[in-house]
């Protein structure tokens, strides 16, 4: 079964790199020393077609004498043999004849690799390799047969050294500067980068696809039509991602593939619904990329009213549109840009109507659609024009209304009716600073969800069902420690926001009242400012995870709590990053890969447990590995741990199984504090239906977070303790007065309702400089 | 010459012999085995009621037949005692085992990963209870997973098993 056979080299060349390169790594494949395994962090690595092993490797385990050459040159000697090798080049000397290497010795990641036929010729030692196992033997061939070493031996046909013939012979290399050949220095790194994953997104009402990456590429995007398509090629990057179709959001990507191409590149091919600009952006976090698509616009007709209105409609894939509309004159005109969009095709229709003549639409820039209306007459305008946010209807069709007595009215984002924010205030109370916030009616259990935005800093608050009767703020509170300003619109007709700017990164955190009408939410700066936080929900695609008796799949439960965990975290301030964000297979390897390249300050991965057999348990357990140089007492890894599994005991009580060490893959190979959540026994009836729970699941996630915050925070003592405690920390009288009672503080400063310029429309804000032309 | 009667007791006699032979031969037979073919005990290790240690217990099994992949099929058979529960799930069978340099690979049939009920404890127990029976094998002080044949990054999520796994006092609970 496993045992290894002796094979002629070609063959047994062959074999294990058509292995190597059906692996995801050479990682994989282990090797061995006269049936000892090897611990090394890679002892074989491929080196031009062939195997490269370790130079360390070779020293420490076959006896191999290494002596410095000059230049980047050495001897290697075993018994009466010797090599005399070069990094760089595959001419070598061995036993005081030139011969041609394999391949040319390497320098990489701090080690000089070597061809193994070389070490396994010089050593005569014999290659064993056993392709189930994965594992590649060397073994002395003391077996009684000794190998003669006559230069017929090294023939082409049986050695693994070709003799050069002399003319053929490579002139020896030009020696390098007199010094230390430095070994350690790694050479120029020529590992390609790897894609862990494509990401699809909203951000701000747009589509966006965010690739996630090792390391920074070069991506080279280009739309292509029939069928319409976005390519995005990485040069030098290798696939690892757990999938190679990905289905789209419907309305503007159809789908995501990704393959790798001959060159040694990744495709990403984004199958659109139509014609799609878009814009390559960085991103924050990991050093991947971000490509927004346009929303697609496609016209829904025009359509002149009584008193000279004209409506005119167009369909878009997404909202809202931002826009900017201006006079030009001779001829006179008003143009209305639109922008981040992509049109079907240009018209121009000549019109009937009262006030206007003509219209055309046209993509005036890749990511502005241009509409020109001819007036006949001229109208009164604001100079420099306005500016605003335009709402499609429920339908997706955005509607301007050309009206000669009101100007240019965009489709508004209210629903009528609804949910009506009362009031919006900021209040200051023992130092911490306040948002006060009243609706009419209750807010959904969810409300308000946060995000947080960057450049400048500010934390959006949505809240789902909710208007406004008209925009608020800016509200700049004076002397305030962190708040710059408090602005309040309608995001969607459906969705009511408030917009918080700050000076620096911030954190809050909501208390709502009993009835959900009231909420305070402090706002203090963030104790996890420029930290990256890994959350890796367990399982995934293919791999389901453990199955509760009620049928619940542990993936999607992962899943939900680690989404959580993530917002909650972004909410304090952290930059995180999800190995999933959806229900996709990705390996364990790609996990902590994921975590180590980003460079991440913690990770954390969220299970459910299960014993099997028709046994359960009970608890919630958080285990973690120490790292190489921590003793186990002082572990930071143990730290962190007891932190997360402290906070999310006292969140959720469920019985403490304690913080453990185990050897999990995804604790064991990252880098950085790393733990394992068992948050409750999924085959455990009572607790899979408390996992199922969205309340529990976000008590949970509020846990973890905490845990991790807790930890960072305790790490910063020169942190004000108020601070170490919490935006919410100075919050008393005054803010229980508020949600208790619903009285507002004496000392509050209302966000009021912005004068509206130019425009009856609801979102539009002052007048912005037209482009100039 | 023997009178009736005395030949009637001879021939009980015998028969009462015979029989008798017959039932210390019954009850002999097992000593004579034991000579002739050994039992030794072998520990074998399940779960405890909680799930959160391995405990030991013992079988007696005909010397003869303790080799590795035997003593894990009875691993699979599971526990004697109700306190105990079975690792390894229903139908999973060792396909072999070889020993080279104090590692055993010891190749499942793919049950033990799609009968598995999943989760990092069930995983712990079925991954050490083999490790833990295995080396009590004196060659074996480590142990690699392999199911069909083939090299596993993982059983079931959480452990790494792309390498040898070495026993693990942390698991084991002495009864």
């Amino acid at each position: 079964m496993a045992r290894g056979c002796p094979i002629s080299a070609p063959l047994l060349l062959g074999c294990i790199l058509v292995l190597l390169q059906s692996w995801p790594g050479a990682a994989q494949v282990r090797l061995f020393v006269e049936g000892r395994p090897v611990r090394h962090e890679q002892a074989l690595i491929l080196l031009g077609s062939g195997l490269g092993i370790a130079l360390d490797v070779v020293v420490r385990e076959l006896g191999v004498e290494v002596e410095d050459a000059g230049g980047a040159a050495m001897w290697l000697r075993s018994g009466e043999r010797s090599a005399r090798v070069q990094v760089g080049t595959r001419a070598a000397v061995l036993d005081g004849r030139p011969a041609d290497l394999p391949a040319a010795p390497e320098a990489r990641d701090g080690t000089v690799y070597v061809p193994l036929n070389l070490v396994a010729d010089l050593t005569r030692m014999r290659v064993n390799w056993n392709a189930l196992a994965g594992v590649l033997a060397l073994e002395s061939r003391a077996d009684g047969a000794p190998e003669p070493a006559t230069d017929a031996d090294r023939s082409p046909a049986r050695g693994f050294l070709r003799p050069v013939p002399p003319e053929n012979r490579p002139t020896p290399d030009p020696a390098p500067p007199a010094g230390r050949p430095d070994i350690a220095e790694p050479g120029r790194d020529h590992r390609p980068a790897a894609l862990f994953d494509v990401r699809l997104g909203i951000v701000e009402g747009r589509i966006r696809l965010e690739a996630i990456t090792d390391r920074p590429v070069e991506p080279v995007v280009m739309y292509m039509p029939d069928p319409d398509r976005l390519v995005i090629d990485l040069p030098a990057t290798v696939l690892a991602t757990g999938w190679q179709v990905m289905p789209g959001d419907g309305t503007v990507v159809r789908q995501v593939r990704v393959s790798t191409g001959l060159e040694g590149e990744v495709r990403i091919v984004a199958d659109l619904t139509g014609p799609t600009g878009y814009r390559l952006l960085p991103v924050d976090g990991h050093p991947g990329f971000a490509v927004a698509l346009n929303h697609q616009l496609q016209l829904a007709g025009l359509e002149p009213g009584e008193g000279g209105i004209l409506h005119w409609r167009a369909r878009v894939t997404g909202g809202p549109v931002e826009y900017r509309a201006f006079l030009l004159r001779d001829p006179l005109r008003l143009v209305v840009d639109l922008l981040d969009v992509t049109l079907d095709a240009p018209s121009e229709s000549e019109l009937e109507s009262e006030t206007v003549s003509k219209v055309r639409v046209s993509q005036f820039q890749q990511d502005v659609v241009r509409v020109v209306f001819d007036l006949r007459h001229p109208v009164d305008w604001p100079p420099g024009g306005v500016a605003g946010r335009a709402y499609p209807r429920p339908d997706g069709v955005l509607d301007f209304i050309l009206d000669p007595a009101r100007g240019l009215v965009a489709s508004a984002g209210r629903q009528a009716g609804g949910n009506l924010v009362r009031f919006v205030g900021f209040v200051r109370e023992n130092g911490s600073e306040l948002i006060l916030l009243e609706t009419a009616e209750p807010i959904p259990p969810a409300a308000p969800e946060v995000r947080r935005l960057r450049e400048p800093d500010r934390i959006v608050l949505d809240l789902p069902g909710v208007a406004l009767e008209s925009t608020l703020g800016p509200l700049v509170p004076p002397d305030s420690a962190v708040v710059t300003a408090v602005r309040a619109g309608q995001a969607s007709p459906d969705v009511g926001r408030v917009v918080v700017e700050t000076n620096r990164p911030a954190e809050l955190e909501v208390v709502v009242s009993q009835d959900r009408t009231r909420a305070v939410i402090g706002i203090g700066p963030s104790r996890l400012a420029g930290r990256t936080i890994v959350v890796d929900p367990g399982h995934g695609g293919r791999d389901p995870g453990a199955i509760g008796p009620g049928g619940t799949q542990e993936k999607d439960i992962n899943l939900a709590i680690a989404l959580r965990v993530a917002r909650f975290l972004e909410q304090a301030g952290a930059r995180v990053v999800v190995t999933r964000d959806r229900d996709v297979y990705v390996e364990l390897a790609a996990r902590s890969r994921m975590a180590n390249a980003i460079g991440a300050d913690a990770f954390v991965s969220i299970h459910a447990d299960a014993v099997g057999s028709g046994r359960t348990a009970s608890g919630t357990a958080t285990f973690y590995h120490p790292g190489p140089d921590d003793s186990l007492e002082a572990s930071v890894n143990r730290r962190y741990a007891e932190s997360i599994q402290r906070e999310l005991l006292r969140a959720i009580g469920l019985p403490d199984r304690g913080v453990r060490q185990r050897a999990y893959h995804v604790v064991l190979h990252t880098e950085m504090p790393s733990a394992l959540v068992e948050v409750a026994f999924i085959d455990n009836p009572a607790e899979e239906q408390l996992l199922t729970d969205p309340d529990f699941q976000t008590r949970a996630a509020r846990g973890i977070a905490q845990g991790i915050l807790r930890f960072f925070a305790e790490q910063r003592p020169e942190m004000p303790p108020r601070e170490r405690a919490g935006p919410l920390a100075g919050a008393g009288n005054v803010t229980a007065a508020f949600l208790e009672k619903g009285e507002r503080p004496a000392g509050a400063l209302a966000v009021l309702p912005v004068p509206v310029v130019g425009s009856a429309a609801a979102g539009a804000v002052p007048a912005q400089e037209a482009p100039g032309f | 010459m023997l009178t009736k009667a005395a030949q009637r007791l001879a021939v009980l006699l015998l028969l009462g012999a015979i029989a008798l032979l017959g039932v210390m031969g019954e009850r002999w037979q097992p000593a004579v085995d034991s000579v002739l073919n050994p039992r030794v005990a072998v520990q074998l290790y399940f779960a405890d009621s909680d799930a959160l240690y391995l405990v030991p217990e013992v079988r007696w099994m005909p010397a003869r037949d303790v080799d590795p992949v035997s003593v894990l099929v009875e691993l699979g058979r599971g526990p004697a005692s109700p306190e105990l529960a079975p690792t390894i799930p229903r139908g999973a069978r060792p396909r072999s085992v070889t020993v080279r340099g104090g590692v055993a690979w010891v190749d499942y049939t793919a049950e033990l990963r799609e009968r598995h009920s999943g989760g990092s404890t069930g995983e712990i127990l079925t991954v050490y209870s083999i490790v833990s029976t295995l080396v009590q094998f004196p060659e074996i002080e480590a142990v690699q997973i392999l199911l069909e044949g083939q090299p596993v990054e993982t059983l079931v999520g959480h452990l790494d098993l792309s390498r040898p796994l070495t026993p693990d006092s942390r698991f084991l609970k002495e009864p």
